[in-house]
């Protein structure tokens, strides 16, 4: 059965851009739109293999939605956030909450479809 | 700002242009600062604003829909209301060339934060003219396109930019890069 990745993006283009570098991998993805929605979206899908997510966000930023699950105590899948952040800070941060990874956009397909294969998995 | 220092952040500004597109597949070249005379620009405007205790403003690009379409990463495969993707591009892109604005300044000891972008269209685009030297207006031409960018930013006095050496270490990571943990 088909890995499960959210992608948690405000930009629709982005998540278009996920969904379709991951579909032909083999992968079935779905979207949300901000934190909160990601939130949501975990909350209904507790198969999700991992979590491909943005930082800057209207109302919920990634590192606020981070923060909120890891204060909620539950085991969380694999988040990896994807951004034009390259801050150092923002990176430690990400890191202190339980991130596993950090790209900087723009993104190639095939770095994104590695990243993924080493983190959820074929 | 002395303006030696504003010729380093619109020099940045226009390298982070030519380096996104150059991503997209299309070489970006700066034609110079837009004349007050200029023919009015039509197209998507993307506005993004951005803050910081040193230097704060707001960039706006107004860009044609054919470079939207030429540089779109889901170009031929958009599915949905076409006009809403290049709005959701055009801001996507506004966003990228101010975040890898803010990695390049991060080594000027800059900190930026950005707000999330909007975007509108129109026609008969006018941008104002300024004589403040955080002021830009710049032409870009891009594939058959040509495309505007306006930049407005207020810094503290007291903060001076130098170029910095090509082989200087960036203290944020690059554009396209990918740390696993």
């Amino acid at each position: 059965m088909a890995k499960k990745i959210l992608v948690v993006d405000d930009s629709s283009t982005i998540r278009s851009q996920v969904a379709f570098s991951l579909g032909p991998a083999g992968y079935t993805v779905i979207e949300a739109v901000d934190g909160e929605d990601g939130i949501r979206k975990l909350d209904a899908n507790l198969d999700v293999a991992m979590v491909i997510c943005d930082v800057n966000m209207p109302r919920m930023s990634g590192l606020e939605m981070l923060e909120k699950l890891k204060g909620n105590g539950r085991a969380l899948p694999p988040v990896v956030m994807l951004t034009t952040e390259g801050s150092v800070d923002l990176i430690t941060k990400a890191k202190a909450l339980g991130a596993k990874g950090w790209m900087v956009k723009p993104f190639k397909p095939d770095m994104l479809i590695g990243a993924v294969r080493k983190i959820a998995g074929a | 700002m002395k303006p030696e220092s504003w010729g380093v952040v619109h020099g940045e500004l226009e390298a982070c242009c030519a380096e996104f597109f150059s991503h997209c597949g299309v070489v970006a070249r700066c034609e110079g600062s837009l004349a007050s005379n200029e023919p009015p620009a039509s197209g998507v405007i993307a506005f993004i604003g951005f803050s910081g205790a040193k230097l704060s403003g707001s960039l706006a690009l107004v860009l044609p829909q054919l470079l939207l379409e030429q540089t779109h990463p889901m170009r031929g495969k958009i599915t949905g209301d076409p006009l809403a993707a290049f709005h959701d591009w055009a801001g996507e892109i506004s966003n990228q060339i101010l975040g890898q604005l803010k990695n390049r300044l991060l080594r000027h000891g800059i900190v930026l934060q950005l707000c999330t972008p909007m975007t509108m269209q129109g026609t008969e685009l006018r941008g104002r003219v300024d004589p403040r030297e955080g002021f830009a207006r710049l032409r870009f031409r891009a594939a058959e396109s040509t495309f505007d960018l306006h930049f407005d930013a207020t810094a503290e006095p007291e903060v001076e930019l130098s170029p910095l050496e090509s082989t200087e270490s960036n203290d944020a990571a690059e554009q396209g890069e990918c740390l696993l943990f």
